[in-house]
C-alpha cells in the first residue's frame, strides 16, 4: 500500500487530550490547566512514570522526528491549518500520552483532574503538539494483520440491512430494494461487512492485550483507545481506508454491471424492461447503499468494541476542546459521512469499469487497481501538481472534524472532487452502457 | 402489416465486427400463431431474437414489435412480452422465487400487489411450485429452464418469444412445454419459438422461418414449408419391371426399396412445387401466403391437394401438370397392367426439408 509520509501528521494531531473522562475534580484544576499541560510534558514523565515504562517514551520521538519537515511546525499552531504534520513539538506531546495511558491505572486519577475545559489559549498552543503522527507503515502493517487474523466477531448495529420493504412506494422503487435485497442477502456482502467489523475489534483487542500502547506507535489515535474507547472507531476507519474499504467498494462497485452481465441475468433484467439509465441509477445507489453500510460497520463496530473492552467518555478534539459522548459519537458518525462520501467517486469508477466487461472479476479488480494507484500517485512528491486531482487526495483528511469549531471545509473539498469524479465516470458509464449491446 | 404481425422486421442485419452474423431479414409473426424459428447453431437466431428484445442494437433495417417501432417503444412494449434468451439465467444464491420476484421488479408496469401471486402462479405453471424455495444452485438444468419459462410467464403476455424452451428437459418436461405453449397459444398469445428440435417444431407450431448463416431461407406456415419439400410416390408390386418402365415414360427416377414379402418397392421423387432452393431462398421473407402458381415461374410446379390438403390452386399451367399429379402416376401404372398392390405418396419429413435448406454437415456455417 502505498503511504504517504504526510498522513501522519496531516490526521493524527490529535489535541492533546486530556482525557476528561474523569470528571471527577475538575474545577480544582481549571486554573492551573494551562501551566500544567507544559509543566506535564516532560516532567510528566518522571511523575507518572512509575507505572508507566517511560523509558519508551523519550526513545520513541527521536524515531518520529523523521517524517514531518520541521519548517511547518510554525503553521502547525492552527488548528485549522491541517497539512503539515508537526514536528518537533511532538516529542514533548509524546510524552503526554504516556501519562494519559495511566487511564488504565485508573486509580491515580485523582491528581490528574484534567481541567475539561481548556482554556483557549491554551488549547492553540498545543495542538502543534499533537503529536499522534503514524508512520504509515506500522498502520499498514497493523492493518494487514488485523485483515488476515480472524477473530470471530458479530457484526454490529452497524450494519443495517434494508429488507424488501412490503410495502413498495411504487413500482419505480421496487427494484431498488430488490437490489439491496440482492446486495444484502449475498453471503458475500456480508463476509466483506464482517471483515471490515473486524477491523476496529482486532485493534481494540490488541490494545486491550497488550498492557499498554507506546504512544505515536500505530495507527493515529490508537494509544487514545485505551482511554477512550470511542477512539477505535476513528483508528479502524484510518486503518481501513487505504485498502479495506476501497477494496470491498471495489468488489461491489465492479459488480454492478458485470456480475449481472456474467450471470446473464442482465439481459432479463432489461428485457423486463428494467430501463438502461434506470438500471444503471439503482446500480450505482447500491454500491452508495454499501458505501455507507461499511462506513458505519467499521464505525459501529469500533465504538462497540470501545465501549465494550475500554471506558467510554467525553472526549478531547485536536483543538483541545471537548466534547461529551453524545457529541463525540456524532463526530464520528460525520467522520464515517466523510469517509463515506470519499469512497463515491471510486464507485462511480467501478460502475464503469463494470459496463466494459463481462467479466466481474476484471472489473472489482480494475477498480481497486485505480484506488491503489491514485494513493500511489498521490505519495509521489514530483506529482504534487496532480495531488489535488486523485481520488484518493482527500481520503484522509477529515481531522478537521475532529476540531471546535466544526468546520466542513475540508468536507466541502472532499465532496466536490468525488462528485466531479461521480459527474465524469457516471456519464462515461452511461456512454457505454446506454448503447452496449447486451450479449452475455 | 404492422396491425396484423407481432413481429415485423425490413432489412434487419446486424454485423459484428467483419461478420454479418443477421442479413436482410424479413420476417413476419403473424398474431396468434405459434412461430418456429429454425436454424442450425450459429445461424443468426439468438442474434435476431436479441435485436427484438431491444438488447442488441440493429446495424441496420427496422424492428416492430407488437405493433410499436421497437428500439424506441421498447418500454411501452416489452413488458407484454415474455421472454427466455439464450437458456435461463438465475442468482444462483437465490430462491426461485426471490429470482422471479427479483426479476418482476424491474418491470415498471408490474404491480407490487400482485406479485407473489403471480410468481406463485407461474411458479404453478411450470410445476415449481415445491422448489420454489430451493436456492437456484441447487437446481438442475431442466429446472433452471422450467424456471426460465416461469419468468416469461410472470405477467399477461402478447408475445412469448421464448429461445430454445424445452433445452434440458426431460420427455416429461418437454410434453409440458408443449402442452403449455399450446394453451398459451389457444388464449391468444403469439408464441415465438426458435428451436432446432424439428420434431417438436412440427408438433406445436402454425408457422415457421428458418434461417440459413444470417439469412431467411424459408418462410410460410408449416404446412407450406412441408409441401415444398420433396414428395415421392412408392409403388409396392410384383410388377416392377413394368413399373420402372412407366415411370421412366413419366420423366421420373425410379429406385428401388428393400422389397416387403415377395413384392418390389418403387421411389420416385415428384418433381417438387417449387425446387429446393428455388422461390424459397434467399432471404425474401415474403414467400408464403398465397401462392399462386402463377407467380411462380416456369418451373411449373403443381400444387398438390389431397395429400397436404391446402392449396389454393389445382388447375395450373404448367406443362405436364397432369401427369405429374400423384393419381396421374397411379392411373398410367394401372393401365400398363401394373398389379398395384401399395401406392403411397411420402411427404418428406420437416427434417429433410430442413436439411435440405440449410445444407448438411456438422459445419457451421461461416
Amino acid at each position: 500500500m502505498p503511504k504517504r509520509p504526510a498522513i501522519p501528521g496531516r490526521l493524527l494531531r490529535p489535541a492533546r487530550d486530556k482525557q476528561l473522562a474523569r470528571t471527577e475534580s475538575l474545577a480544582g484544576t481549571e486554573s492551573l490547566a494551562g501551566s500544567e499541560q507544559f509543566a506535564r510534558t516532560e516532567p510528566a514523565t518522571p511523575t507518572e512514570p512509575t507505572t508507566r515504562t517511560e523509558p519508551t517514551t523519550p526513545t520513541e520521538p527521536t524515531t518520529r522526528t523523521e517524517p514531518t519537515t520541521p519548517t511547518e511546525s510554525t503553521t502547525r499552531t492552527e488548528p485549522t491549518t491541517r497539512t503539515e504534520p508537526t514536528t518537533r513539538t511532538e516529542p514533548t506531546t509524546r510524552t503526554e500520552p504516556t501519562t494519559r495511558t495511566e487511564p488504565t491505572t485508573r486509580t491515580e486519577p485523582t491528581t490528574r483532574t484534567e481541567p475539561t475545559t481548556r482554556p483557549e489559549s491554551a488549547a492553540k498552543v498545543e495542538p502543534p503538539s499533537l503529536a499522534f503522527s503514524v508512520p504509515l507503515a506500522a498502520a499498514g502493517a497493523a492493518a494487514a494483520g488485523t485483515g488476515t487474523t480472524g477473530i470471530p466477531a458479530p457484526v454490529t448495529a452497524g450494519t443495517k440491512v434494508p429488507g424488501r420493504s412490503a410495502s413498495a412506494t411504487g413500482a419505480g422503487w421496487d427494484l431498488m430494494w430488490s437490489e439491496l435485497g440482492v446486495l444484502f442477502r449475498r453471503r458475500r456482502t456480508w463476509a466483506m461487512l464482517v471483515a471490515l467489523a473486524m477491523i476496529p475489534i482486532l485493534i481494540a483487542l490488541a490494545v486491550k492485550l497488550t498492557s499498554r500502547v507506546p504512544s505515536g506507535r500505530g495507527p493515529a489515535f490508537l494509544d487514545r483507545i485505551a482511554e477512550n474507547g470511542l477512539f477505535a472507531a476513528v483508528t479502524g476507519l484510518i486503518v481501513s481506508i487505504p485498502l479495506f474499504l476501497p477494496l470491498t467498494v471495489g468488489v461491489v462497485a465492479g459488480d454492478t454491471v458485470a456480475g449481472e452481465a456474467g450471470l446473464g441475468t442482465l439481459r432479463y433484467l432489461l428485457a423486463a424492461p428494467a430501463g438502461r439509465v434506470r438500471l444503471l441509477l439503482v446500480k450505482y445507489t447500491g454500491a452508495v447503499v454499501f458505501c455507507i453500510t461499511a462506513t458505519l460497520t467499521v464505525a459501529a463496530a469500533g465504538m462497540a468494541i470501545g465501549a465494550v473492552l475500554f471506558r467510554v467518555g467525553p472526549v478531547t478534539l485536536l483543538s483541545g476542546d471537548t466534547i461529551g459522548v453524545p457529541e463525540s459519537i456524532l463526530r464520528v458518525l460525520s467522520i464515517a459521512a466523510y469517509v463515506t462520501v470519499s469512497l463515491l467517486g471510486l464507485s462511480a469508477v467501478g460502475l464503469f469499469l463494470s459496463t466494459l466487461t463481462d467479466v466481474p472479476v476484471g472489473a472489482m479488480a480494475a477498480t481497486v487497481v485505480t484506488a491503489v494507484v491514485s494513493e500511489v500517485m498521490d505519495a509521489i512528491p514530483q506529482l504534487d501538481w496532480l495531488h489535488p486531482w486523485l481520488l484518493s487526495h482527500f481520503w484522509l483528511d477529515f481531522a478537521d472534524l475532529l476540531r471546535q469549531p466544526l468546520s466542513w471545509e475540508s468536507f466541502g473539498n472532499n465532496a466536490l472532487l468525488q462528485a466531479a469524479y461521480v459527474a465524469v465516470f457516471g456519464a462515461l458509464a452511461y456512454g457505454r452502457f446506454a448503447t452496449k449491446d447486451v450479449l452475455a | 402489416m404492422t396491425g396484423e404481425t407481432a413481429i415485423h422486421t425490413t432489412g434487419l442485419s446486424k454485423r459484428f465486427g467483419h461478420q454479418l452474423a443477421v442479413d436482410g431479414l424479413n420476417l413476419s409473426v403473424p398474431v396468434g400463431s405459434v412461430f418456429g424459428f429454425l436454424g442450425p447453431n450459429g445461424s443468426g437466431k439468438t442474434t435476431t431474437i436479441r435485436m427484438l428484445l431491444g438488447l442488441a442494437s440493429a446495424s441496420s433495417g427496422s424492428i416492430s414489435v407488437l405493433g410499436r417501432e421497437m428500439p424506441n417503444g421498447l418500454h411501452d412494449v416489452l413488458p407484454r412480452v415474455g421472454a427466455l434468451v439464450e437458456g435461463p439465467a438465475f442468482y444462483p444464491f437465490l430462491s426461485g422465487a426471490a429470482n422471479l420476484h427479483r426479476l418482476d421488479t424491474a418491470n415498471r408496469l408490474a404491480s407490487a400487489r400482485t406479485r407473489r401471486d403471480r410468481v406463485n402462479h407461474a411458479l404453478e405453471r411450470v410445476g415449481l411450485s415445491h422448489a420454489a424455495h430451493k436456492k437456484v444452485k441447487a437446481y438442475s438444468l431442466g429446472m433452471k429452464q422450467r424456471l426460465g419459462i416461469a419468468n416469461a410467464l410472470l405477467s399477461p403476455r402478447e408475445l412469448l418469444v421464448l429461445d430454445e424452451p424445452t433445452n434440458g428437459l426431460d420427455p416429461q418436461g418437454t410434453r409440458e412445454v408443449r402442452h403449455l405453449i399450446r394453451s398459451l397459444a389457444a388464449g391468444g398469445t403469439t408464441v415465438f419459438v426458435s428451436s432446432h428440435l424439428l420434431a417438436e417444431v412440427e408438433q406445436i407450431c402454425s408457422h415457421v422461418a428458418v434461417m440459413r448463416t444470417g439469412r431467411l431461407v424459408a418462410q410460410g406456415t408449416l404446412a407450406e414449408l412441408r409441401r415444398n419439400g420433396a414428395r415421392r410416390v412408392r409403388i409396392v408390386t410384383p410388377d416392377p419391371g413394368i413399373a420402372a418402365e412407366v415411370l421412366i415414360r413419366l420423366g421420373l427416377l425410379p429406385t428401388p426399396e428393400p422389397p416387403e414379402g415377395t413384392d418390389a418397392v418403387l421411389t420416385a421423387m415428384l418433381p417438387a412445387e417449387s425446387p429446393v432452393g428455388g422461390n424459397y431462398d434467399g432471404g425474401n421473407g415474403a414467400v408464403s401466403g398465397d401462392r399462386d402458381a402463377n407467380d411462380r415461374g416456369s418451373s411449373g410446379p403443381v400444387s398438390d391437394d389431397s395429400i397436404t390438403g391446402g392449396s389454393s390452386t389445382k388447375d395450373t399451367a404448367g406443362w405436364g401438370a397432369s401427369t405429374m399429379l400423384p393419381e396421374s402416376v397411379a392411373e398410367a401404372l394401372v393401365r400398363s397392367d401394373v398389379r398395384l398392390r401399395g401406392f403411397a405418396v411420402v411427404v418428406g419429413s420437416l427434417e429433410d426439408r430442413f436439411v435440405a435448406l440449410t445444407g448438411e454437415g456438422f459445419d457451421v456455417d461461416q
